[in-house]
């Protein structure tokens, strides 16, 4: 925009830059797209057609095609974002064009946008006494108006400079070479970074950067707070269906070591089998021992492992990402109903004692049943996701709920995760909720006692949250964006004493500062009505909606 | 005592207690049926609801959770819920859903367990059947003029 003025800023078309940004951002997201497809339907190609002149050239121009698409990535973005920032800024520089010139008029003195200039009519000259004050004053206005035309010649000149670098060679297009892949050591020093930060560096990556990052460091990938929902999903299906694969293996590797001992037994061949054993019977059984205690490990990590394979395949249900999961220890997995990415609302459910990998089936209904309430119960149509945070070593036992351990820490994995929606999320941010249930709640309020990325909080069936105040909960919130409610007959209330609990102040009192929300007393079972917030009419699984969605005005 | 072990003296007991009382949730016996013969009559009970409004709709599932734990980690009952959207054609008297089905349960038994028939954006009536099926049905006036039904089935804890 050479010999930019002022009428050239005030009539520039924002509206239309915005419309070609969102052109060319659309489009770099169909090329990403269009090489994740490229690259998982043609990665196999090399290993099915592996010989000849035509497989050596095939497999060639695949890895060509694979590199250019993937390429062409990046430009498109690149021009899409500057083609934004373009559009916002003049509308910001519009914006103040028009207030110093109302401010002008205002104060009297006369604006020629045409020409440029800011001058004062002869009677404010003449009615003061100091008629230097008048020629100041105009001068001030020039002086903000030429700042204002410098600002949008550099944002010219800068949007200018990015198309031209991102534009294809005329010959070359995007080109053909891959960039370096993603080494583990790259993927392992993101781990520790904010996760903006990550998010960025992520986005620095071609397309086939990214999934050869997926497809060779799965396990690094899936768990990375600050990676796409869609990316983690990719990379944590994968790790979730070898896990499940090589469980299946092992188990009947010792099925049939079991089947061939009992043979050799029927046989009266048990001495060829323990040829050092002065007791072959009793080397026998103590191996079958050990080999039924190892099938029940794994039957415990399959039954898990398959619940969320059943649950994120089922094309019956809303669809799930999997944004995370180990079967190491006592198993995690995070589960997201929904899209957190694009989701308008998030809450993030904690659960508590006994939460493990094998049983985490009863725990993805809870996410299933918030996502449900929130989407039927909003009025204004916004989205609702629900994420199964089980991302930390639970208490396996309720003699080990006492400690503070487990919530200690889980703090950086919670905290980490929450800012990490708030790093990929689209569009303007979502209203994040974090719930804890029982010893979840002690969880989420030891990571908030720090900085937990949540405009609310949930804590029900609580035994104390590491706090005694609300107010000491640091959230993107007050107090008031703090809410509990413990049914009447939960056996955790029977283990204060008065309003304190073993992590502190019960936060379901009103002297902890925070809003107390209401659940059904329960049944006469206290152990049962500890797990019942979830169940179909219970007041509480409307009001859990209700702050989700933002429509804290109908808790009741 | 120290707070851990006040805690978990406090859950072994209630745990007891617990075991001692179970069967004695809500006005009804748990009921010996399997998960499956139990997701048959919630999915009967929807139907049957869905008879009494006037023909042109059909329900369509959007929660089906056929096994929910009763109980995190102690026994292993489990209880059904199904949550539909009621799909009905324009001109259908969605309005009219909550008071021809309070009606119907009124008639035939049911009790009142939740009543928001007032609420004016989200109202909604919630029954439970002798046996201790539970159904409620509902409405949301959605902000950009539309209403959206459902009706929300569930069975007791199963034994």
């Amino acid at each position: 925009m050479t010999g930019l003025t002022l009428q050239a800023l005030f009539d520039a078309d924002a509206d239309a830059v915005a419309a070609a940004a969102q052109g060319w951002l659309a489009m770099a997201e169909a090329v990403d797209n269009a090489t994740e497809g490229l690259i998982r339907g043609t990665r196999d190609l090399a290993h099915v057609w592996p010989e000849g002149a035509a497989a050596e050239a095939g497999n060639a121009k695949a890895v060509e095609i694979r590199a250019e698409t993937s390429n062409a990535y990046q430009p498109c973005q690149r021009i899409g974002r500057a083609l934004r920032e373009h559009a916002d800024t003049v509308r910001h520089l519009q914006d103040s064009l028009r207030q110093v010139t109302a401010g002008a008029v205002a104060a009297g003195f006369q604006v020629d946008i045409t020409a440029g200039t800011v001058s004062a009519p002869q009677h404010m000259y003449q009615q003061t006494t100091a008629p230097h004050v008048i020629a100041q004053q105009c001068s001030a206005y020039m002086w903000q108006l030429q700042g204002l035309l410098d600002q949008a010649a550099d944002l010219d000149g800068r949007t200018v400079t990015v198309i031209n670098a991102n534009l294809p060679d005329a010959q070359r297009g995007f080109g053909s070479l891959s960039l370096p892949p993603v080494s583990e050591a790259a993927l392992r020093a993101q781990k520790g970074h904010p996760p903006a930060d990550v998010h960025a560096w992520w986005d620095t990556l071609t397309p086939q950067q990214q999934e050869q990052a997926i497809l060779e460091h799965p396990d690094l990938v899936g768990w990375l707070d600050g990676v796409p929902a869609a990316d983690r999903d990719t990379a944590n299906r994968a790790v979730l269906d070898r896990t499940i694969t090589d469980l299946a293996g092992r188990n009947n590797a010792l099925i049939d070591r079991a089947d061939y001992i009992r043979a050799m037994a029927d046989q009266g061949r048990l001495g060829e089998l323990y040829p050092t054993s002065g007791n072959p019977l009793g080397s026998a059984l103590s191996e079958l021992d050990r080999i039924e205690d190892q099938q029940k490990g794994i039957q415990d990590t399959l039954t898990g492992s398959t619940a969320i394979a059943n649950r994120i395949n089922d094309p019956n249900q809303p669809p799930a990402l999997l944004l995370g999961y180990s079967s190491a220890d006592d198993g995690k997995a995070i589960v997201s109903v929904g899209d957190p990415d694009a989701a308008d609302n998030v809450v993030t459910y904690v659960p508590g004692t006994m939460s493990d990998l094998p049983s985490v089936a009863g725990d993805l209904t809870r996410a299933d049943i918030m996502a449900a309430d929130g989407n039927r119960l909003d009025p204004s149509g916004r989205s609702t996701a629900a994420i199964l945070w089980l991302g930390y070593d639970a208490p396996d036992q309720f003699t080990n709920a006492g400690s503070s351990s487990y919530a200690e820490n889980a703090r950086p994995d919670l905290q980490n995760f929450q800012s990490g929606l708030r790093a990929t999320h689209d569009g303007p941010a979502s209203h994040n909720t974090v719930i804890g249930h029982s010893y979840g709640t002690t969880t989420v309020g030891y990571a908030a006692r720090d900085t937990l990325a949540a405009n609310d909080l949930i804590f029900v069936g609580s035994p104390g949250v590491g706090v005694d105040s609300a107010a000491d909960l640091h959230i993107d919130g007050t107090a008031g964006n703090v809410w509990a409610s413990t049914a009447g007959n939960d056996v955790i209330g029977f283990t204060g004493i008065d309003d304190t609990m073993r992590f502190g102040e019960n936060p379901d009192n009103p002297g902890f500062g925070g809003r107390q929300f209401t659940s059904a007393d329960g049944s006469l079972n206290p152990v049962a009505t500890h797990s019942q917030y979830w169940d179909p009419q219970n007041p509480s699984r409307r009001n859990i909606a209700y702050i989700v969605t933002g429509q804290t005005d109908r808790v009741e | 005592m120290p707070p851990a072990r006040r805690l978990a003296h406090a859950l072994a007991a209630a745990l007891a207690a617990g075991a001692l009382t179970a069967g004695c949730d809500s006005s009804v016996q748990q009921p010996t049926m399997t998960p499956s013969q139990a997701v048959e009559r919630v999915a009967a009970r929807a139907q049957e609801a869905l008879r009494q409004l006037p023909p042109g709709a059909t329900l369509k599932a959007e929660l089906n959770q056929p096994e929910i734990p009763c109980d995190n980690g102690g026994d292993k009952s489990t209880f059904a819920e199904i949550d539909y959207k009621i799909d009905y054609p324009a001109g259908w008297p969605v309005a009219q859903v909550i008071p021809t089905l309070a009606g119907y349960w009124t008639k035939n038994g049911y009790k009142t367990v939740t009543d928001k028939r007032t609420d004016a954006k989200t109202p909604t009536l919630g029954v439970e059947h002798p046996d201790g099926f539970r159904i409620s049905a509902s409405l949301t006036y959605r902000d950009n003029g539309r209403i959206d039904a459902y009706l929300i089935s569930s069975s007791p804890c199963l034994q």
